[in-house]
């Protein structure tokens, strides 16, 4: 009797491992952890790129950053400021109901409401209205050419999920409803959340009743937080972990010369720049303000050797860059991306002529740990900028410190780099950074570059429709940009993910981990 | 006795208070946490709007006694980055760090006094000298160096042991532990070491040095003299006298280990009360900074007072005053 059971036990026992080995489990860490489950409660990229599995919009950006069809089916425009869209029919939510308009209507009224991230992004539409159950119709305040790029980051959830849980709300800090939300959510994607033990393990399952057909074979992604670069890419290489996103530039040769591993790299949307003060009089310790005239701007971009830092420090994994677009972006005008040449001569000259020729003393922030290199390359301009007598004195901050004060306008001299995520659109780029600061726009060019005829073109940009218009302003407006100085481009930045061979990923410039795509041996 | 336990309760609310008003002075110059929630594409007027929802525009002070108000009565508010209430989210991390101290303290006790005794009463030996230079090395090396150097031995090359986190948990009621499974105890293993390496030399030099303080006075003499038997004479009398500034100091370390285990958590990816910390920091997420800080406050006069009374029990001269 016992050796039976014995034998019953190992066949079963090995049985197990057989179909363990034929299930694909994607083993996925990074060192932020998904701040919740709640799509509307956050606008955080990594959190959104990860439930993006979960969670769809009216449409989405596919492989080639290209907008798709989702849970929409068609849309048409009825005017310039009515839009009509026909969802998609026979989707069904996780748990089993169907999605129709009211889904829609509710996700709108909740990511929509006061207080919430997403209020802002949904501003511009007027109401939705249900004209059956999978057609709506909204009306628009005014004009808005992004909305299609808005509503690929505005994610749908199940009316009756939300209120069965009592998560009606974003989660609102004050009283934490939809607290509920931290551990469970109920999406249409092609992954739902299986379990999740906040900071600790996050593990998502294949949605079998996908609406889409399934190009990916995985069928279980377990996401981990590891916050330590060095034990995260410890976790990597001893095969604890299949994927990593971002494998820090010092450890990339290393996970590529070890058998088994591989890393895919791409570039990102995101582009590396200077920022400055143009606006006040003087700069702090200075009775002029340096930094207003366009020959010192022009003499600092000249200062400094952005092969070298290319080479050197990004190892290669970086392209210098003119304008504020990356190629990927839609719109991009590539006989505009040429740099004014790394010349020392030229620079001093430019600084003589502006009555510097004795150099001055520059107040310098940047970051530590927001983007690939940062502090790095910060000490290294300070060091090409002493070569023209330019004494620039670098203080570094962390990240949370950095993105409160920068636009609070504390800095005169500092380093940032945007995206243009989740709009990916020139607008999203110019209307943050190029913009004289109001209230609405220009939050990150505190005191900074400005120019009546760009901030007359940006608001035409957000509206215009037509595509060679749209063309025209836009490259009119990277032009004015690019020959002010408004900024001191530095270069776009690659993406380098590190992974196990058995991983076959795609790296969208938009850094999403879009897993429907992925495939595992 | 009661007066000692009244007089020490006083000075838990004042430590718990002073440390919460010094944490939120720092507060100003951390950043704040609006860029995390909203992103970056918010406009000035809705982090504005969020700044005076979170509170985050009134004055220090205010702030502050806004916060002691609430923490009066047990509340502590809701965590911006995990968003959970406060209170919540410590009892659920720590269960990992007490865990992990306590083991770390046990391994140091363990292993560091009978280390000592030998290493006093055979001061000449190789395994002495051997055992004094390594305890040297144990006290210098840092211990994020050697969580490090584990991981990449036991990890990257040997792949015995997992490289982050605790392994498979248990719940009893709120409490998890990782010591009923397999992969739990094993997760252990490193983080422990790591932590108790420092602890292990150290309590070993400290027993080293009172022992042979102790061996040269009159009592151990008179005991030789009494014809008692080396053990008694070492284990019984002379060990026992060298124990107090062990207890202080062992009692004291468990507090700064429990607030320092930060370094191990944070290699290890230790879900505990040092890696809520850390990330609490990052965020700019004061409720659970001021939360924690005041935790640690308070576990810290808690275990002095835990130390006092040990005292009493162990001499009996401080009874008898």
């Amino acid at each position: 009797m016992n050796r039976y059971l014995k034998i019953l036990l190992l066949a079963s026992c090995a049985g197990l491992a057989v179909s363990a080995a034929d299930a694909k489990t994607l083993r996925f860490a990074e060192s932020q952890e998904i701040s919740s489950m709640d799509p509307h409660a956050a606008r955080e990229d990594f959190t959104l790129s990860l439930i993006g599995n979960v969670y769809e919009g009216l449409v989405r950006w596919n492989k080639e950053l290209k907008i798709e069809p989702a849970l929409a089916e068609s849309w048409e425009t009825l005017s310039d400021t009515k839009w009509r869209f026909h969802l998609r029919k026979g989707v069904e939510f996780h748990n089993g109901n169907p999605f129709t308009a009211d889904d829609v209507i509710f996700s709108f009224e909740r990511a929509g409401s006061p207080g919430s991230p997403f209020a802002g992004l949904l501003e511009p539409i007027a109401e939705v209205v249900k004209v059956d159950d999978h057609t709506i119709d909204m009306t628009l305040k005014r004009k808005y050419a992004l909305l299609l790029n808005d509503f690929a980051g505005w994610y749908i959830l199940d009316k009756e999920f939300q209120e069965s849980i009592g998560a009606q709300k974003p989660l609102d800090l004050s009283t934490n409803t939809g607290g509920a939300m931290i551990t469970q959510g109920v999406g249409t994607g092609p992954f739902k959340v299986a379990s999740r033990e906040p900071d600790v393990k996050t593990v998502f399952v294949a949605n079998e009743k996908w609406w889409d057909k399934r190009e990916h074979n995985i069928d279980e992604i377990v996401y981990t937080p590891i916050a330590n670069n060095a034990t995260r890419i410890a976790a990597l290489l001893s095969g604890e972990v299949d994927f990593i996103r971002n494998a820090p530039p010092q450890d990339v040769a290393r996970i590529e010369a070890t058998p088994g591993m591989q890393i895919m790299r791409a570039p990102h949307l995101r582009n590396i720049f200077y920022g400055m003060d143009q606006q006040s009089k003087t700069l702090p310790g200075l009775d002029s303000n340096p930094l207003a005239d366009i020959r010192v701007r022009k003499a600092i971009y000249q200062a400094i050797d952005i092969d070298g830092i290319k080479r050197s420090i990004m190892r290669d994994n970086s392209r210098p860059s003119a304008i504020m677009m990356a190629p990927q972006l839609p719109f991009y005008d590539a006989s505009l991306d040429v740099r004014f040449p790394f010349d020392i001569e030229a620079s001093k000259a430019l600084l003589k002529e502006a009555g510097y020729a004795d150099g001055f003393t520059l107040p310098m922030d940047c970051p530590a740990g927001s983007f690939i290199n940062d502090e790095q390359i910060c000490q290294a301009t300070v060091g090409m900028l002493a070569k023209v007598g330019i004494k620039a004195q670098l203080t570094m901050h962390p990240p949370v410190q950095f993105d409160t004060e920068l636009p609070a306008g504390k800095y005169s001299f500092y380093m940032l780099g945007w995206a243009g995520l989740p709009t990916l659109d020139a607008y999203n780029i110019i209307s943050a950074t190029f913009h004289t600061p109001t209230g609405d726009l220009g939050a990150w060019n505190p005191k900074g570059y400005s120019n009546a005829r760009v901030d007359e073109l940006i608001p035409q940009i957000g509206t215009e429709y037509d595509t060679e218009k749209r063309q025209e302003m836009i490259s009119e407006v990277m032009k004015l940009h690019r020959d002010e100085v408004g900024k001191i481009m530095l270069h776009q930045q690659f993406l380098t993910w590190g992974m196990s061979d058995k991983v076959h990923a795609i790296v969208p410039a938009d850094e999403y981990t879009r897993f429907w795509y992925y495939t595992m041996d | 006795m009661i007066s000692l336990l009244a007089t020490r309760l006083t000075s838990v609310i004042l430590v718990m208070l002073v440390v919460s008003a010094l944490s939120f002075s720092i507060f100003n110059f951390l950043g704040d946490p609006v860029n995390n929630i909203l992103g970056v594409n918010a406009t000035l007027a809705q982090r504005e709007e969020l700044r005076v929802a979170l509170g985050l525009d009134q004055s220090t002070f205010v702030q502050f006694w806004r916060f002691v108000e609430r923490a009066v009565v047990g509340d502590f508010g809701v965590s911006y980055r995990n968003r959970q209430p406060v209170v919540d989210l410590i009892l659920a991390r720590l269960p990992a760090t007490l865990e992990l101290v306590m083991c770390a303290t046990v391994i140091a006790l363990a292993v560091g006094i009978p280390m000592g005794v030998y290493t006093a009463l055979k001061p000449r030996g190789l395994l002495s000298r051997s055992l004094q230079f390594g305890s040297l090395l144990g006290i210098s090396m840092p211990q994020f160096l050697i969580g490090m150097l584990l991981i990449l031995v036991f990890s990257v090359e040997l792949r015995w042991l997992s490289a982050f986190g605790r392994g498979e948990v248990v719940k009893l009621g709120w409490w998890t532990t990782g010591m009923l499974t397999t992969s739990g105890l094993k997760a252990l293993i490193m983080p422990t070491i790591t932590l108790a390496v420092f602890q292990v030399s150290m309590i070993m030099r400290l027993v080293r040095g009172e022992m042979l303080e102790v061996v040269r006075t009159d009592f151990v003499k008179f005991a030789r003299a009494r014809g008692l038997s080396d053990r008694a004479v070492y284990l019984t009398h002379a060990l026992r006298n060298s124990l107090l500034p062990v207890i202080t100091i062992t009692g004291l370390q468990i507090g700064s280990l429990i607030a320092f285990a930060i370094v191990v958590e944070a290699v290890f990816q230790w879900p505990g009360m040092g890696m809520l910390i850390l990330q609490a920091i990052e965020f700019a997420d004061f409720p659970v900074m001021a939360a924690y800080l005041a935790f640690v406050g308070f576990s810290f006069v808690t275990i002095n007072l835990i130390v006092d009374l040990i005292y009493l029990a162990v001499d009996p001269r401080l009874r008898a005053k």
